[in-house]
């Protein structure tokens, strides 16, 4: 390839890398966060009964007293099997979710604002959900140039393959990193690209198809992609759940249940759906229907079905690494920080090449460490505060901005270390407000990694800080010699 | 357990791989990509194909950072660090880079959209299997046109270009409904 060609990668990777580094950080932060956000949501409400399987009878009996309880119309009842990544019995409608014991009593509502706000940042940065989802999905765009351009500008790509060069003023170390994390980790960056842009884009096709060629029947574009409703004779009557969930056993004794759907409830078209997983299968479920008498109908048909639905169907697993428990999970984080990262050295390494002008160079320490602090301090309000915790983040994402305009000795190692103490006493908050439930596995698979995070980023900012004297004194001897000898 | 051995082959093709670099020899980097393959059909063995391509694609990334910290070396701090520059907020640029971005983002999101879909109305699938093509499609191409864009002098004519093509694709949607 001809130095012309790689030159010109180079100005569109630096482009788009710095002018949309902000949105692709935020979304590449909270994603890598957002793996676990099944864990989060056992997260915040530790103190939950677990257990590994329920019987027909007690999903039965949780179901009839939470329907006593919530008589609002709904056109979905959902059970949430502790078979399913979260090993905990859930029954919800459109409106509310209340976890049950092994038994089937209901215990307390379902609260996991924190997760959903952390899930919403990721899909939508927290905007109106039609145009967060497009901006979003047009990242996943974006992510997929930036690992074409980025591969065809490296122009040492062989030579360099193996290198980290530290020392020096810290930018060939950058440089390395970041043409390390791109070139080995490009095909998760990819995978992640297009799979993150289907989520939003689906939608935008789903419409551009109905309208052009089904006179705007979106459902019936629905149909040919995902497998329509069952066609019933007119149902009626309490839907046996339990009669359908105890079939299960015998239909696909090697799937593990995730959840049960009730779809159009109290309506002639009712039927139940029990999705479960297909071992070494990436996509989401195959669905398992009834009748509302809890008679087997048939199968969804995800499983053998058509291949482009079995790719559509599979791209919430390929996306949060979703497959193999908590071990797929943690791959997909280590890739998950490797990518941040990315975003992080790029724009590290623009600053550095511009000689680190002092508010930018701030303004983005800030967002980098400051997210993450705003992040917990969010974290710690919710456990205190009912109210918007989105208006709570952005509050403080504003307040970061701000103070960092102000305070010129708000650096790098400063901000790394506020973020430190922001997940310190997050943890403090959540051990204070949870009491002996922080240590159970719930807490402590999401507290010890945080408890890891605390001690690196005081100890690299404490490192990080004594470089940042020395350099000062050192700059000052400099200025002082040289006066010296003009004098 | 067999998933362990191909997590062995995946490591043992990074390390020739890496043998390979330090020493420059061809036939060690053929080696190491051989072994690399024969871990993808050990993990699909195990996890099914679908995850074996994801691991054995994905696996590398992590495992490559032993080595590349064994080939770190530390450099000399500079002497002279450079005065910061300021950036450039004229209104020009200001103007050019706003446009730029309404380009990237909206322009080239419709443009990308209709020449998928014209694609993907000419391929021999059912809907399912059309849409499919169109879901893996739609960000590659718009990255792709993206990466034309930024990377040319004459920018507007290649985004008439790409738009006379997504308007061609029009009656095409229209001729070869999805």
């Amino acid at each position: 390839m001809n130095k012309q060609t790689k030159q010109n990668a180079l100005n569109a990777h630096t482009w788009v890398g710095v002018f949309l580094s902000v949105l692709l950080f935020l979304v590449c932060l909270s994603g890598t966060i957002a793996v676990f956000h099944l864990e989060f949501e056992r997260w915040e409400q530790p103190h939950i009964e677990e257990m590994e399987n329920v019987t027909p009878l007690a999903i039965e009996k949780a179901m009839n007293t939470f329907l006593a309880q919530n008589t609002e119309e709904t056109n979905h009842l959902y059970v949430v099997f502790p078979t399913s990544d979260i090993p905990r019995l859930v029954v919800e409608n459109d409106h509310s979710a209340f976890f049950a014991d092994k038994q089937g009593n209901l215990i307390e509502k379902e609260s996991v604002s924190f997760t959903e706000m952390l899930v919403d940042l990721h899909l939508y940065l927290n905007l109106p959900h039609s145009w967060g989802m497009i901006l979003v999905s047009a990242l996943g765009a974006i992510i997929c140039t930036l690992v074409v351009t980025g591969i065809v500008a490296h122009k040492r790509i062989t030579k360099d393959a193996f290198k980290l060069r530290r020392g020096g003023n810290g930018q060939q170390a950058q440089i390395d990193l970041h043409n390390r994390f791109g070139l080995w980790a490009a095909p998760f960056h990819f995978i992640i690209g297009v799979t993150g842009a289907y989520f939003g884009l689906a939608s935008v096709i789903l419409v551009v198809v109905a309208t052009l060629n089904y006179d705007g029947d979106r459902e019936a574009v629905i149909n040919q992609i995902f497998t329509p409703d069952p066609v019933l004779e007119p149902q009626s009557g309490k839907p046996e759940i339990g009669k359908a969930f105890a079939q299960l056993a015998t239909l696909a004794p090697e799937k593990s249940p995730i959840f049960l759907t009730v779809h159009e409830v109290g309506k002639p078209e009712q039927f139940i759906e029990i999705y479960a997983k297909a071992p070494n299968r990436m996509i989401y479920a195959e669905g398992y229907r009834f009748d509302t008498s809890g008679e087997f109908i048939g199968v969804a048909g995800y499983e053998y079905g058509e291949w482009g639905k079995q790719l559509a169907w599979s791209m919430y697993r390929l996306h949060f690494g979703d497959f193999a428990g908590l071990a797929s999970k943690w791959f997909y984080f280590i890739l998950g920080v490797m990518l941040t990262m990315l975003c992080v050295s790029g724009m590290e390494i623009w600053l550095s090449k511009k000689a680190h002008p002092p508010l930018a160079t701030r303004l983005w320490y800030s967002v980098v460490w400051g997210s993450v602090s705003a992040l917990a301090m969010t974290a710690v309000v919710d456990m205190f505060y009912a109210g918007s915790l989105v208006v709570i983040f952005w509050s403080l994402m504003v307040f970061n901005t701000v103070v960092t305009v102000f305070l010129h000795r708000l650096s790098k190692a400063l901000w790394l270390m506020l973020s430190g103490l922001s997940v310190l006493l997050l943890l403090i908050a959540y051990i204070g407000v949870n009491g002996a439930s922080s240590f159970t596995i719930s807490s402590l698979q999401l507290n010890v990694p945080m408890l890891v995070y605390v001690v690196w980023s005081l100890r690299r900012g404490a490192v990080l800080l004594s470089r940042e004297s020395n350099d000062l004194s050192a700059k000052s001897a400099t200025k002082f010699s040289s006066a010296a000898v003009s004098e | 357990m067999i998933t362990v051995i191909a997590s062995v082959l995946s490591l043992s093709a990074v390390a020739t791989v890496h043998q390979s670099w330090r020493s420059r020899t061809l036939a060690l980097f053929v080696v190491g990509l051989l072994l690399w393959l024969i871990s993808g059909v050990v993990f699909s063995f195990a996890q099914g194909w679908e995850f074996g391509v994801l691991i054995t694609l994905c696996l590398p990334g992590i495992l490559v950072w032993p080595f590349v910290l064994a080939n770190q070396i530390v450099l000399p701090k500079p002497k002279n660090s450079p005065e910061p520059r300021a950036l450039d907020f004229s209104r020009a640029n200001v103007l050019q880079n706003g446009a730029t971005y309404t380009v990237v983002l909206f322009a080239f999101f419709i443009i990308a959209l209709f020449i998928t879909l014209g694609i993907s109305a000419l391929t021999p699938f059912s809907t399912a299997g059309k849409v499919g093509i169109g879901i893996i499609l739609l960000p590659v191409l718009w990255g792709l046109f993206v990466y034309h864009y930024l990377a040319t002098s004459s920018k507007i004519k290649i985004l008439a270009a790409y738009s006379v093509i997504a308007g061609l694709c029009l009656p095409i949607l229209v001729l070869f409904p999805l």
